[in-house]
């Protein structure tokens, strides 16, 4: 394990140049932050709050070591974390209908040996899962989105709104389509072994559909894709306010 | 622009009923439905664990309306016993939907567990609607895509099982390359740029595999927990390749496909670029998305270990203890995704900076 991380940073560093160490750090960085954030929830702080308060630190860790154009920056940060907000709000709504916090019959193996009564709340925890796992993509989508768009601003200054809007939704939508391969293929990977076991088991469809593994994993991969296109319309909203008011303060200084 | 947002809206419509009406259809004809429509405690029980665990257990009476199968319509009582933490009970509110068993006898009534699929369908017709209403032909293409991807892991699985999970690896394999195939066609259609980004796909991802093989092989899997697989599903080493083979592979071909369509897109621009000039800008493309593609499977990764760490470390265990037990697969995984992220961005810039350019000629 330790030479396969010192083989990927050697990688990153023949890959990247000086890049590859902030990559390196800033992933090292947020596996120290999610140890703080286990460690707070264990010792029953409230996981809402813990993970809202980590959270925004770990999205400036998500981004900043990723670029170096400011105004992208500005704007990856805010729209990422707006949408954080709402993804929040929605695994808050998903996991009270849901019921698909803690852990399953499937987990039997894993959790026997355990007291599960251990006085902290499992749903609260479940939000935190879902709310950090959506956190990867909507970073990615809005970075991708903005340096996109600045780039357009930049090279072509006298774009109209709508002509810019347009070309922002058609940048937006290349990246939905291939963050979805990444998160969908994600999902394969890890629910592998869940698949093999419904078929060993001959599960039947309600048995598939209402179990609590299979239903919040599948739900964790649909909110971080509506934080995609939300964080997608967000961005190019954000940068259109943006530049009016930087074209009315250029307008002023003539 | 207005004739496609309806046109694409009354498909989504169409569908989001189609599917809409077949789910609630199958619900009420095979599952046993019941409403929750008063809760009551009855009663709450202060518990004393080790480790200085205090939990509160609560026993709710809970009315219920049964609205699906043989009892449908009567009213019924269950008493409901879950524990403040919820790890692995269920609090009900009202207007929670119960699944019930099926018996012959009215007084034989239990409950299964809570009906979750309602949320999930309801998520996914949202989806379905969002994504045709804003996006169109795209949007349209995107669905077909990951219906097909759903379809042929599907069969892979039960292809899989039917063998005894003896050629899990193998078959893996070939639904690597098929996934990868279709998708990139979707992506490309029937070009060149397909074949590129097809072929450093397939190379970046295995070579990172056998690579982080050979590695694991020569450190004798140190620190590795192959048993604690989940759900202990054997043969344990081929099953974890075949995972870490299907995870990294959507970050990869997002990543190839990405750096092709910008060296092609440069190629058009300046047709009279040289390869190693090609080859440069195709680096500086990949450069930008390694990290946020990483970051992507890496907060996955994170987020999943929250719930089990906690448990493990509310039994008094030490966080070094706990993380051995649970992240060692999970943190090998990423960081062979990891690998293939970085080795795709040469792989696709040298192949690109050749193929690309045979295009042209």
């Amino acid at each position: 394990m330790i030479v396969l991380t010192l083989c990927l940073l050697v990688a990153l560093l023949i890959v990247c140049g000086r890049r590859g160490w902030q990559i390196f750090s800033s992933l090292a960085g947020s596996f120290l932050v999610l140890l703080v954030l286990i460690m707070l929830i264990a010792d029953e702080f409230n996981p809402l709050i813990v993970t809202i308060l980590l959270a925004i630190g770990l999205v400036f860790l998500a981004i900043y070591p990723n670029t170096d154009n400011q105004q992208v920056k500005q704007t990856a940060t805010v729209t990422t974390l707006i949408m954080l907000g709402l993804v929040l709000l929605m695994t808050l709504i998903v996991v009270h209908f849901s019921f698909s916090q803690g852990f399953s019959i499937e987990d039997t193996d894993e959790i026997e040996q355990f007291i599960l009564t251990v006085s902290v709340s499992f749903p609260k925890i479940q939000v935190a899962v879902m709310v950090l796992s959506a956190l990867g993509a909507i970073a990615e989508a809005s970075i991708a989105v903005s340096s996109g768009v600045w780039e357009i601003v930049k090279y072509q200054p006298d774009i109209s709104e709508s002509n810019l809007w347009q070309a922002g939704l058609a940048i937006g939508q290349k990246i939905i389509a291939t963050s979805l391969n990444t998160l969908l293929f994600g999902f394969f990977g890890s629910y592998l072994t869940l698949g093999l076991w419904f078929i060993q088991l001959n599960y039947s469809w309600t048995k598939i559909f209402n179990n609590a593994i299979f239903v919040s994993a599948l739900l964790e991969l649909m909110i971080s894709f509506l934080g995609v296109v939300g964080a997608i319309y967000l961005a190019n909203y954000y940068i259109l306010r943006q530049r009016r008011k930087l074209l009315t303060k250029n307008g002023a200084d003539k | 622009m207005n004739k496609q947002y309806k046109r694409y809206g009354l498909l989504g419509i169409l569908l989001l009923c189609l599917i809409g009406g077949l789910f609630y259809y199958r619900s009420m004809r095979t599952e046993n439905i019941a409403i929750v429509q008063k809760v009551k405690v009855i009663q709450k029980e202060q518990l004393q664990e080790s480790y200085q665990n205090d939990d509160m257990m609560i026993t709710q009476k809970l009315t219920v309306k049964i609205i699906s199968g043989h009892f449908k319509g009567q009213q019924h009582v269950f008493k409901n016993t879950y524990y403040q933490s919820q790890a692995n009970s269920n609090r009900y509110f009202v207007h929670s939907k119960i699944l019930l068993n099926n018996p012959k006898a009215k007084k034989s009534l239990a409950i299964i567990g809570p009906k979750r699929d309602g949320i999930l369908v309801f998520t996914f017709l949202l989806i379905i609607l969002i994504v045709l209403f804003f996006l169109h032909k795209a949007g349209l293409k995107t669905l077909i895509s990951v219906a097909i991807n759903w379809l042929l892991f599907i069969g892979a699985l039960l292809l899989a099982t039917r063998w005894h999970n003896q050629h899990i690896l193998c078959i893996t394999i070939i639904l690597a390359i098929i996934l990868s195939l279709a998708t990139l066609i979707l992506v490309f259609g029937y070009s060149r740029q397909t074949l590129i980004a097809l072929l450093s796909t397939l190379i970046s991802t295995f070579s990172a595999l056998l690579f982080s093989v050979l590695v694991l092989q020569l450190t004798n899997n140190q620190g590795i927990h192959f048993e604690t697989m989940d759900y202990g599903i054997q043969p344990f080493e081929l099953i974890f390749l075949a995972e870490t083979l299907l995870g990294v592979l959507g970050a990869v071909m997002d990543e190839t496909s990405d750096i092709t369509a910008s060296l092609y897109q440069l190629l058009q621009e300046k047709p009279n670029l040289a390869p190693a000039q090609l080859r440069q800008s195709g680096m500086n493309v990949g450069q930008e998305i390694i990290g946020p593609l990483i970051n992507i499977l890496f907060y996955i990764f994170l987020a999943e270990l929250i719930p089990i760490v906690v448990l493990y470390l509310r039994n008094g265990n030490t966080l070094f203890f706990s993380l051995s037990r649970t992240m060692t697969l999970g943190y090998t995984q990423t960081i062979i995704s990891a690998l293939g992220i970085v080795l795709a961005v040469p792989v696709t810039s040298f192949l690109a900076s050749f193929l690309l350019r045979g295009e042209q000629a």
